[in-house]
This record gives C-alpha cells, sequence and structure tokens, in this order.
C-alpha cells in the first residue's frame, strides 16, 4: 500500500486526468458505433435515432461554450480562492487523498444529481439530458445550460477540507466519466455483488425511465449504496421507457438545450405572484401554488 | 432528509478523519501526541499511587517503550544567515531571495521531478533566544549534479510534527517553544515545478 503514500505532483495528476477524459471520450463514441451497429442488427435503426445522436453532441458543444469560457475562469478561480483562504488544511496529493476525494464527490454527486431533479432551477437544465427518447452513450453527453454551474457549489467544501482543486477536479471528472459509460443498452446485467455496491448500465437505466416507479430514482454516481442508503433505490424490472413525462418532439440541438429553461421560464410566466413565482423555481418540478395550498389543508 | 443530511455529514467526518489518519497528518498527530502524553500522566501516577501502597510490585513494573518515528535529516544546499528573530520576517523574506536569486543553484534543481522539497532549518540560537543560523535549501538527492556549495546536515532523531498555517505560512507558538527548549526548527515546504508552496509543516527533532 505503500504507493497510495507517495506524493503526486499537480501536473501529474493533470496529465492523468486529461488523458482519462480524452480517452474516455475515444471509448464513448466507440461504444456509440457498436451500440448503433448492435441497433441496425436488431432492425431497430433509425435515422431519428442518428439525429438525435447528433443533438445530444450538439448541446455537448453549446455547453463547452458556457461552460468552458464563460462559467470555467469563475469556477476555477472559486476553488482556488476557497482553497488558499478558507481551507482548514491543505492536503498533500496522493492516492489515499484522492481515493477519498473520489469517494466523497461521489457522495456530492448523489445529492448535487438529487437537487437536480427535486429543484425548479435544477430540473429546467438537467431535464435536457433526460429528455432524449433513446438511451446510448450519446445521451451522456446530452447537457443543458447551467450543468455546468451547479457542481460548484456542492463540490466547494471539499475545497474548504483542504482538497487541492485539481484533485477535486479529477476527482469529478472520474465520477463523470464511470456515470458516461453507464448510457447503454448493450450491457443488460452485471454479476450481483457489482450490482448491489456500484451503479451499473441497469441501475442507470431505471434513473432515465419515465415509468412512475423509475421516477426520482437512482442518482448515483459509482456507488449505488447512496440510493440504498437514502431510500431512492429502485431495481430494473418492467421495461424502460425513456424520456421525460413531457416529450421533446425534436432534434435540433439548439432547442433542445433551452427546452428546460424554456418551459420554467413559461412556468413561472403563467404563475401570479413574486413568491410564487420563487416557488416554482426553487420547489421540486410539478408545484404549484394550488397543489401547495390543497396539500396544506389536506 | 434531515437524517440523511445527518447520516451523510457523518460519512464525510469519517472518511475525512480516517485520512487525516492514514496519512499522519499533523491535526491527527498533534491530537495523538496530546492523548499519549495524557494517557503517561494517568500512568505515571497510577504507577506513583502503586508504588507507595506497594514497593516490591513497582519494582516488577514493565516499561512501555514507544516507537517514535524518527526524521532522518538530509543533507541541503542553499543559503545561510544568521538572523534577527525579533524582525524575524524581514530578514528570512531575504534569505529566500537569495535563494531564489541563485540562478546556478536553481538550474541544478532537478524540478521535472515534482514536488520538491525545500527546507528552513532553524539552528545554533544564542543564549537570550533573539538570533540563529538559517538555512535555506533543497536537498542534495533534488540536485541534478553535486554542488559546490557546502551543504547542511538537518539533524536526524525523534520528532514532533507542528502545523503550519497553510494561509500565512507562519509556524505556531507551539512549535517556537519546542524549538527554543531542543535548539532546532525544520521547515519542510513541498514546492510544485513553478516552485510555489503547496504544503509546509514543521519538524522539532527532541533527542
Amino acid at each position: 500500500m505503500d504507493f497510495l503514500n507517495k506524493v503526486i505532483s499537480e501536473e501529474t495528476l493533470y496529465y492523468w486526468e486529461t488523458f482519462t477524459q480524452d480517452w474516455g471520450m475515444a471509448i464513448a463514441v466507440g461504444i456509440l458505433v457498436i451500440e448503433l451497429v448492435v441497433l441496425a442488427l436488431t432492425k431497430r435503426f433509425t435515422l431519428r435515432v442518428l439525429g438525435d445522436a447528433f443533438a445530444n453532441f450538439g448541446t455537448l458543444a453549446m455547453f463547452f461554450i458556457v461552460g468552458y469560457i464563460i462559467v470555467g475562469a469563475t469556477y476555477l478561480a472559486a476553488f482556488y480562492w476557497v482553497y488558499l483562504n478558507f481551507s482548514i488544511t491543505q492536503l498533500p496529493i496522493n492516492g489515499w487523498v484522492i481515493l477519498t476525494c473520489v469517494m466523497l464527490a461521489d457522495l456530492v454527486y448523489y445529492w448535487e444529481h438529487r437537487f437536480m431533479h427535486r429543484c425548479g432551477i435544477g430540473w429546467a437544465t438537467h431535464t435536457v439530458h433526460h429528455s432524449s427518447p433513446y438511451f446510448n452513450i450519446s445521451v451522456a453527453y446530452r447537457f443543458g445550460p447551467l450543468d455546468g454551474v451547479m457542481p460548484l457549489f456542492f463540490h466547494l467544501p471539499l475545497a474548504v477540507l483542504g482538497f487541492n482543486p485539481i484533485v477535486i477536479f479529477a476527482a469529478e471528472g472520474f465520477v463523470q466519466l464511470y456515470q458516461t459509460l453507464l448510457h447503454t443498452e448493450v450491457v443488460k446485467k452485471l454479476p450481483r455483488p457489482i450490482e448491489w455496491v456500484f451503479n451499473t448500465p441497469s441501475h442507470h437505466r431505471v434513473h432515465h425511465g419515465s415509468n412512475p416507479e423509475y421516477i426520482d430514482k437512482n442518482y448515483a454516481g459509482i456507488l449505488i449504496l447512496w440510493d440504498k442508503m437514502f431510500g431512492t433505490f429502485a431495481r430494473e424490472q418492467a421495461k424502460v421507457n425513456y424520456g421525460i413525462t413531457v416529450p421533446v418532439d425534436t432534434i435540433n440541438p439548439f432547442k433542445v438545450f433551452f427546452i428546460g429553461l424554456t418551459r420554467l421560464a413559461k412556468q413561472v410566466a403563467r404563475t401570479s405572484g413574486v413568491r410564487n413565482k420563487v416557488g416554482v423555481i426553487v420547489m421540486p418540478p410539478g408545484w404549484s401554488p394550488k397543489k401547495s395550498r390543497s396539500q396544506r389543508n389536506a | 432528509m434531515a437524517r440523511h443530511m445527518f447520516v451523510t455529514a457523518l460519512i464525510v467526518v469519517l472518511a475525512y478523519v480516517g485520512l487525516l489518519s492514514v496519512i499522519g497528518h499533523p491535526f491527527v498527530a498533534e491530537a495523538k501526541s496530546e492523548l499519549m502524553a495524557n494517557k503517561n500522566e494517568v500512568t505515571e501516577a497510577v504507577q506513583g499511587n502503586s508504588k507507595e501502597r506497594n514497593p516490591a510490585s513497582a519494582e516488577q513494573a514493565t516499561i512501555i517503550d514507544i516507537q517514535k518515528p524518527r526524521f532522518k535529516g538530509p543533507s541541503i544546499v542553499g543559503v545561510t544567515s544568521v538572523v534577527n528573530l525579533v524582525n524575524a520576517e524581514q530578514e528570512i523574506n531575504q534569505v529566500w531571495q537569495r535563494l531564489f536569486s541563485n540562478t546556478a543553484l536553481l538550474s541544478n534543481v532537478n524540478w521535472s521531478k515534482g514536488n520538491l522539497n525545500a527546507y528552513v532549518y532553524y539552528q545554533n540560537f544564542t543564549a537570550d533566544m533573539s538570533q540563529a543560523q538559517l538555512t535555506v535549501g533543497f536537498s542534495e538527492g533534488d540536485l541534478i549534479v553535486d554542488s559546490s556549495i557546502a551543504s547542511v546536515r538537518l539533524p536526524t532523531g525523534q520528532y514532533e510534527q507542528f502545523f503550519v498555517d497553510p494561509r500565512t505560512g507562519v509556524v505556531n507558538d507551539e512549535a517556537w517553544l519546542k524549538a527554543y527548549t531542543h535548539k532546532n526548527l525544520v521547515e519542510r515546504h513541498i514546492l510544485n515545478r513553478n516552485g510555489e508552496s503547496v504544503s509546509t509543516d514543521a519538524i522539532v527533532v527532541i533527542e
């Protein structure tokens, strides 16, 4: 276990992170090709599937523009500012620290993901990811406009604990990459011990289901244990109907990218009263003043 | 939901304390040494009482030898100067500046290794503790070729490790008290490839 104590430089970690992410993307594209071939062989391939995949990568491109150019610099600066001014210590970079950070980043991801589903503004951006009626690896790259902003608030406490921002970014990236590879129908079920501990394609298919029993389940990144611990786990049993309850009938990446925010804005405009408008933004999706009143009376 | 948040906080605390313990972070090391000191005090008190009651059993008492970790001081090459500890900050900064203006030495440092240690070694304190000899430099092992500058050997032995505030880089008073008693103090700075300090701790060799 001595190798876990070996100090790793920021540059080395950055190199490995970039290497992993680049190859992760290459592997994902490879898997997408296999998925398309399988669809073709089983006579389920349509031009719409291909168009949807292009729309997914289109949202990725827009996510890069918003996320990397506008948010990226602020994001980086915020982490370093907190790390240098408000951290209780500064942890060295070694195997133990990276492993612990990945575990904590995974726990953080669970809560961030749950927030994205249970808060109006969170769902407005995350609904883009769930809006595809298909389930293949390209869906993992289907992002909403604020998907790059939300993680900031959830991961900043890790900088307060003294994790170097580079370690946090690498851990976040690793959890994301793991998640990416779960977006497939090619892998059915994995051996039981793996299904019990880890998030798997089967568990994640459930997460993308619009079946009533599958809604708001399986938020996990790497460890499905978090869902089991916090009562949000569901096993894949019935056939999964992918997508959202109010479908998005377009493969135009621009429309897809802004669909959630547009719908939220329309809902806010329709709602009367400032308090109710704020409610629509911060309360769980589907919340309305009327429902809230009837729930209180009941 | 509140229960879930509590469980989450518990997991974070357990994982974090576990990590600090595994990597021997000064937070935990200090807590451990305090605990050990308290334990020793209690043991001594118990032994003292039993000695009074039964002197024969005291002779048979087993002395537990606690194996403390040892700091193996490397030889360092850098800049040495006598500094006035009353006006320490300014003088210490000047020594650092002299080190970083020695381009021949800096270009001989193997920066590509990453995470190099830079050492700050205080020794030869005057009787009134107003002055000390200060050496700031790099381990000989981190140089590409042997340097013509005379090296200074850091002390070796059992040690106590102290927390250094990452925001200010200032060694705490407890460390200085130990330094005055044992007449040495070593600051260990981990530098990245740009020469920026990413982590610092302080060590006093106690025997």
